[in-house]
């Protein structure tokens, strides 16, 4: 790196150093095999007897190196393992020091032979890059032997309800030379997820027990089952593995050590083998529960007692009392929980502490269980607990019982803060409601109840509300800016106005012809002729004539028809108010419509 | 200029209507209720409770109904079709004292210890904050905030240098509140609208890996639990608890909230 970092660093040195790193590569891939070799466990074995051979191989150079070739497995069941190792080799030659170390990797096939006969386990080869070595071959003998023991399982029942105790019994009867019976590690996974299981006996001890009417030793191997789902359960054959000494099937081929052995350990031609005997597989039948569990049911099936009891008689209040509830029965141990305990208004309950007890009675697996709640009573008097129960199913009697206890009584005597009677703490007055609430009413005869699911957003009215604000927002800029414009454009502002003004005037009109008053009528028609177009053309009407208002009306693009007309209106009212004459209520009434409809008219042609 | 104005006032008429419209029978469901109460208080629990169950059936969503049912199904020791209405009564009534109270009451005397979720006093004052106004109430201080943030815009339109201040701050005031409202408002409407739980109704229902009974039995689950619901496959709920735990139940052992 530092080269890389040197200014005068040259391509010919990285390029160097490059060779030489892959030189060093080259080195440590060429890993070499040194040398194969093979070797089986035994010669001679029986048809069930594990066989070990091993190939092992020596190289330089610790990696994962390939398989060996292996013809000749088939009349076995082969599991393979692989182990390493190595070892390590100090020289001194002439002062000089040299180390040689070499890695060992075990190929082993642990070979199960499934029947008799000699097989020759071969041939074997080991390739590796460069190293190539034919191994040769093994002979095994197999020989058929009697198994060294005899096993029959059964249940204590065929059919069970869900959660009820079944005795499941493996007895092994052994047979001459069996040393040592064991059981798998793995019992859960023959036993399935579908059945809760527990070994009644920790050990597996030998008794003597009449077996086809002969007094014989047996090995009875008891499980205790509790079907978890109901339905069909299958229980695998368990594999019980044996060690048993042997007599060997023949010396031909026996190695010279082995013969030795046999005659130093005073074996008679017998060894010492481990060996499988797998039990028949059984059914049963879980059968489910019938309905109607009652309230706290928790799947407890079997025998139950249930027995409670305080730990005194009198307390004074604020003292803790013990409440010990005991729960025994011969269901699923874990299906017995936290009983329900009575309503307690005048105790303060604390979490129990709990514990849990199995034992062996005859044939049976029975649970007990133990809470001890500590009680503080909080009000002196005689206070009663009420009984206490566990609901269970009782599969003798095809029904749900309950195992309960009588009702305790406690003689609450005046605690050290009492003054007579009727003591209760400030902090206990708070945690005396251990009921429900009470009911709710509606708040008078005539109220309805409500729908409180019906919510605004369910209905499409609702986004029209929440439009509004924002169209009324925008509504209001409007009229913000038309108020704007009739303020700072007078010509817009008479222009809009005009006919707002129009209609005061007329209004004023109305009067006039209401109470008979004709030149007033006209005079009020003649100005609101006038102040239109003076509205409409910007000029105040004051100052307007007749004429020079026609003129500039049709100039502003009045129709010839509706020019007339208005001149003829306005000489109409010229007419009756310089001539002095009196006009009839009719007359007025036409005039002022066809005042009303020019004016209509010219309101449209001048916009 | 009058035109526009009449339009609006109709239209607004007709919006109200709309919201007022399609009330379910609320008069047989109040008769319905009554009936309840009357046989609750004669001790016939199992009478009250049918009775309850129809004044919802006539379509009033009432927390009331619920509440009641929930005390009568309590004192027929049907604790997981208590807890059931408690939880409907509480999620249209979640600020509601008496509702609280009875449903951890009944949580108390189940037999599977209910899993809440880790919380400080911070965390709870504002889950309290949050949970504890109902959905209607908010939704429409919303709106009032809305409007009222709009309403003091076109104020500020027409008033004076010192008014228009004032409806600015007015509007900045309203139109913040909301900002700070909506979150709580938009997740208690889409909890209102997509969360849904179930309550085991059976006294032991088995939760499998899987949905059916093929699959691993992971743990049993016993009457009053209750479970958020993830999924529906057929006959059976995907369900988990607050902590994570679930699995596969079959739904008739269930009630959905």
């Amino acid at each position: 790196m530092r080269a890389i970092l040197d200014r005068d660093w040259k391509p010919r040195r990285f390029a160097l150093g490059l060779a030489l790193l892959a030189a060093l590569g080259a080195t440590r891939a060429a890993a070499a095999v040194r040398e194969a070799q093979i070797g089986l466990s035994t010669s001679q074995a029986f048809v069930g007897e594990a066989v070990q051979l091993q190939v092992q191989v020596l190289s330089d150079k610790k990696e994962d190196l390939p398989w060996p070739k292996v013809e000749g497995l088939e009349p076995f069941t082969v599991t393979r393992n692989v182990s390493y190792s190595s070892s390590s080799n100090i020289t001194v030659v002439n002062g000089a020091v040299s180390r040689n170390e070499q890695f060992i990797t075990d190929f082993l096939y642990t070979l199960t032979p499934l029947k008799s006969g000699t097989f020759t386990l071969g041939p074997i080869r080991y390739d590796h890059k460069d190293f190539h070595k034919d191994l040769g071959n093994a002979v095994l003998t197999v020989t058929k032997s009697e198994s060294g023991l005899s096993t029959r399982s059964s249940v204590s029942k065929g059919r069970a309800f869900v959660g009820e105790q079944v005795l499941f019994t493996l007895r092994i009867v052994p047979k001459e030379g069996v040393q040592s019976i064991s059981l798998p590690q793995n019992l859960q996974k023959l036993i399935g997820q579908k059945v809760f299981f527990q070994q009644l006996d920790k050990e597996i001890a030998p008794h003597t027990a009449t077996v086809d009417g002969r007094e014989t030793r047996v090995f009875d191997i008891r499980i205790a089952l509790f079907p978890l789902i109901a339905g069909p359960v299958s229980l695998e054959g368990i594999p019980v593995e044996y060690r048993q000494v042997r007599r060997n099937p023949g010396s031909q081929g026996q190695s010279m050590m082995e013969a030795f052995e046999d005659a130093f350990f005073g074996g008679g031609g017998g060894r010492v083998v481990t060996l499988t005997a797998v039990a028949a597989p059984l059914r049963m039948e879980a059968l489910p529960l019938p309905p109607g569990a009652p309230a706290g049911f928790t799947g407890s099936v079997g025998n139950y007692s249930l027995s409670a009891r305080l730990d005194k008689n009198t307390a004074a209040a604020g003292d803790a009392v013990t409440l010990t509830i005991r729960i025994r029965g011969n269901g699923q141990p874990k299906s017995i929980t936290r009983p329900v305990l009575p309503p307690l208004p005048y105790f303060e309950v604390y979490e129990p502490e709990e514990s849990a007890e199995t034992v062996v009675e005859g044939a049976s697996l029975w649970t007990t269980k133990t809470f001890k709640y500590v009680l503080i009573p909080s009000r002196e008097g005689v206070q009663t607990l009420q009984g206490i129960s566990f609901p269970y199913f009782d599969p003798q009697r095809r029904s749900y019982l309950t195992a309960g206890a009588p009702a305790l009584t406690l003689k609450v005597t005046p605690g050290k803060a009492g003054s007579g009677g009727g003591f209760i703490a400030q902090r206990e007055i708070s945690e005396l409601g251990s009921d429900i609430r009470y009911l709710k009413q509606l708040p008078s005869e005539d109220a309805l109840l409500r729908d409180d699911a019906d919510l605004p957003y369910h209905h499409a009215g609702f986004y029209g509300l929440v439009l509004l604000p924002p169209l009324a927002l925008a509504g209001a800029f409007a009229l913000r800016r038309r108020r704007d414009r009739l303020r700072s454009d007078t010509a817009y502002s008479r222009r809009t106005q005009a006919a707002s003004k129009l209609r005061k005037r007329l209004k004023a009109a109305r009067a006039a012809q209401a109470a008979g008053q004709g030149r007033e009528f006209y005079r009020a028609l003649s100005e609101s002729l006038l102040a239109f177009a003076g509205d409409k053309l910007n000029q105040e009407f004051r100052g307007l004539t007749h004429p020079e208002a026609l003129v500039r009306l049709e100039r502003r693009g009045a129709a010839a028809e509706t020019a007339e007309a208005y001149d003829a209106l306005m000489q109409r009212c010229d007419f009756v108010l310089f001539a002095g004459i009196a006009p009839s209520g009719e007359e007025m009434q036409r005039d002022l419509e066809a005042g009303e409809k020019l004016l209509g008219r010219l309101d449209k042609e001048l916009a | 200029m009058r035109r526009p104005l009449h339009i609006a006032f109709i239209a607004l008429g007709m919006l109200c209507a709309e919201i007022a419209w399609a009330k379910p029978d609320l008069p047989a469901a109040t008769a319905a209720f009554r009936a309840g109460n009357a046989a609750y208080e004669q001790g016939r629990y199992e009478e009250a409770a049918a009775a309850y169950a129809k004044a919802h059936a006539a379509g009033a969503a009432d927390a009331r109904v619920y509440y009641n049912q929930g005390n009568a199904l309590f004192r027929l020791n049907r604790l997981g079709g208590a807890i059931l209405a408690y939880e409907r009564a509480r999620k249209l009534a979640p600020a509601d004292p008496d509702i609280e109270f009875n449903l951890r009451f009944a949580r108390s005397r189940i037999v599977d210890k209910p899993v809440e979720p880790a919380s400080n006093a911070f965390t709870q004052a504002v889950w309290n904050l949050h949970a504890g106004y109902s959905l209607r109430a908010g939704i429409w201080t919303a709106f009032g905030l809305f409007a009222l943030g709009f309403a003091g815009l076109a104020w500020g339109l027409f008033a004076g240098a010192l008014g228009r201040v004032a409806a600015v701050a007015l509007s900045v005031m309203a139109f913040c509140g909301l900002l700070a409202f909506s979150p709580s408002l938009w997740l208690r409407v889409r909890d209102q609208e997509t969360a849904r739980r179930a309550v085991v109704l059976e006294p032991v229902a088995e939760l499998y890996s899987g949905p059916g009974e093929k699959y691993e039995l992971l743990f049993r689950a016993h009457e009053g639990t209750v479970f958020d619901i993830v999924e529906r496959r057929g006959e059976w709920l995907s369900v988990k608890l607050p902590d994570g735990k679930g699995g596969f139940i079959r739904a008739r052992k269930t009630g959905e909230v």
